[in-house]
């Protein structure tokens, strides 16, 4: 019984640092891969799509872990103030968390409503911080001009995003 | 007996006859209208049985030759692979080889500027951020502060140096400022980022004559640039008389979505 779990113990902790290196990749596709795909200067948010699956896919809790883990890399690969991403990232996690427990997790809709909203209050919880944070110029049309562009983008990219996710956590859970 | 011999003999006659007609009436012109009819009557028979045969020909002969075929099909895509990545690389080849010839020209045009060369490998994640990061960094001698530009114009500068990478803030981003002049009427204000590859030049006073497609340049006020390096190119102006400036948009020079080499002015230091 000690041997199962001492093994279920190590396996897990493979775990957590393949998904490091996971988000690690992901945050480097994000700076280096995404902007080739962007539409009227707008990239899709991978990290953003990668910790909406996974919120929908394992619940709340791992989806706040991988919004931390994501968010830092980004934060360390961004230009914006320290902290700012990972916040955002949080936050529309917590949010799709909540929402997650009220709609049925079967639908085929999910991920697609999902992305719009997780879009929504990661694009727009930026903005408030960056303006918190003294990046003041940023007006709401600029907001705008990256929100629509970008709800399309996720939206699109969403669904093969949340497959392989589904994937990968069927071949680890 | 004799009955059938004989009119074997009468059909060896008439064809006999037939032929010696066709010899004697075909170079006259009159044996053209039996000729017109029986073409007419078997054209579409021979067509039909030249196709029949022709394919059946080139069946057999497929069939003689599916090895070979199959050989030469992938002999044959080899090849065509082989030329796609020869294509696809010389095209690389050719854009790097016409950006280099920009920014040699730009070099030549500039001799008192020490620039270095270096590559876009990353931009901001975020879309509301606009840096980009080049594989360029402290071991090349870069600092803070130092102004990125194209052949084409201003870029931005340096925020923050790695030892072997630094990131550029972009000119677009709503952080940048920019000393800036008119160059036909010598006007200056301010060059801010507006985001989205939108720039707008603020603090003209009312009384400046500014027209679309002036060149907007560097001021070298303020200590952060040099002066006169091309910022770029008056798009619109709006004036409302309750304002005490002039709020002008300014289109880049450079296209910041499609940076991929850009050149570090190493020779200057910003006085910040």
């Amino acid at each position: 019984m000690s041997l199962l779990s001492e093994s279920s113990q190590v396996r897990s902790t493979i775990n957590l640092y393949l998904a490091g290196l996971l988000l690690l990749i992901i945050a480097l596709l994000q700076t280096s891969t995404m902007p080739s795909l962007s539409l009227s200067g707008v990239m899709p948010d991978l990290m953003l799509l990668v910790v909406t699956s996974w919120s929908l896919l394992r619940g709340t809790w791992w989806g706040l872990l991988c919004a931390l883990g994501g968010g830092l890399f980004l934060d360390l690969l961004s230009g914006g103030p320290f902290g700012v991403a990972t916040a955002a990232l949080v936050l529309s996690s917590v949010v799709i968390g909540m929402g997650e427990l009220n709609v049925v997790r079967e639908s085929r809709w999910l991920p697609l409503v999902a992305s719009i909203l997780a879009t929504a209050v990661y694009d727009l919880a930026y903005w408030v911080l960056l303006q918190v944070t003294g990046r003041s110029l940023h007006t709401v049309y600029t907001l705008l001009k990256v929100l629509g562009p970008g709800l399309m983008l996720n939206a699109l990219f969403m669904y093969p995003t949340y497959w392989v996710l589904r994937w990968l956590s069927q071949r680890t859970s | 007996m004799s009955s059938w011999r004989d009119r074997r003999v009468a059909l060896v006659l008439i064809l006999l006859a037939g032929l010696l007609a066709g010899i004697l009436l075909q170079p006259t012109g009159y044996l053209k209208p039996a000729e017109d009819i029986v073409f007419t009557l078997f054209a579409p028979l021979q067509y039909s049985f030249h196709w029949v045969s022709t394919r059946i020909t080139h069946g057999i002969q497929a069939i003689r030759e599916l090895r070979t075929l199959q050989s030469r099909v992938a002999e044959l895509q080899q090849t065509v692979d082989r030329l796609m990545i020869e294509n696809i690389r010389l095209r690389e080849v050719e854009i790097e080889a016409t950006e280099l010839r920009e920014q040699l020209q730009f070099k030549l045009a500039n001799p008192t500027y020490e620039l270095l060369a270096a590559e876009v490998i990353g931009r901001d994640p975020s879309n509301l951020l606009h840096y980009v990061i080049i594989d360029r960094g402290v071991e090349d001698g870069l600092a803070v502060g130092m102004p990125v530009v194209t052949s084409r114009g201003l870029v931005g500068r340096i925020t923050t140096v790695y030892p072997n990478s630094s990131r550029v803030m972009l000119l677009v981003d709503p952080a940048s400022s920019v000393n800036a002049l008119i160059q036909s009427s010598r006007a200056t204000g301010i060059v801010q980022g507006q985001g989205r590859g939108s720039l707008t030049l603020r603090y003209v006073e009312q009384s400046e004559q500014v027209q679309v497609d002036d060149i907007v340049l560097t001021s070298g006020l303020g200590g952060n640039f040099p002066k006169r390096l091309v910022i770029g190119q008056v798009r619109e102006v709006k004036h409302n008389d309750a304002d005490m400036f002039q709020e002008i948009l300014v289109q880049s020079a450079v296209d910041f979505d499609r940076l991929e080499t850009v050149l570090v002015l190493q020779s200057f230091v910003a006085t910040e």
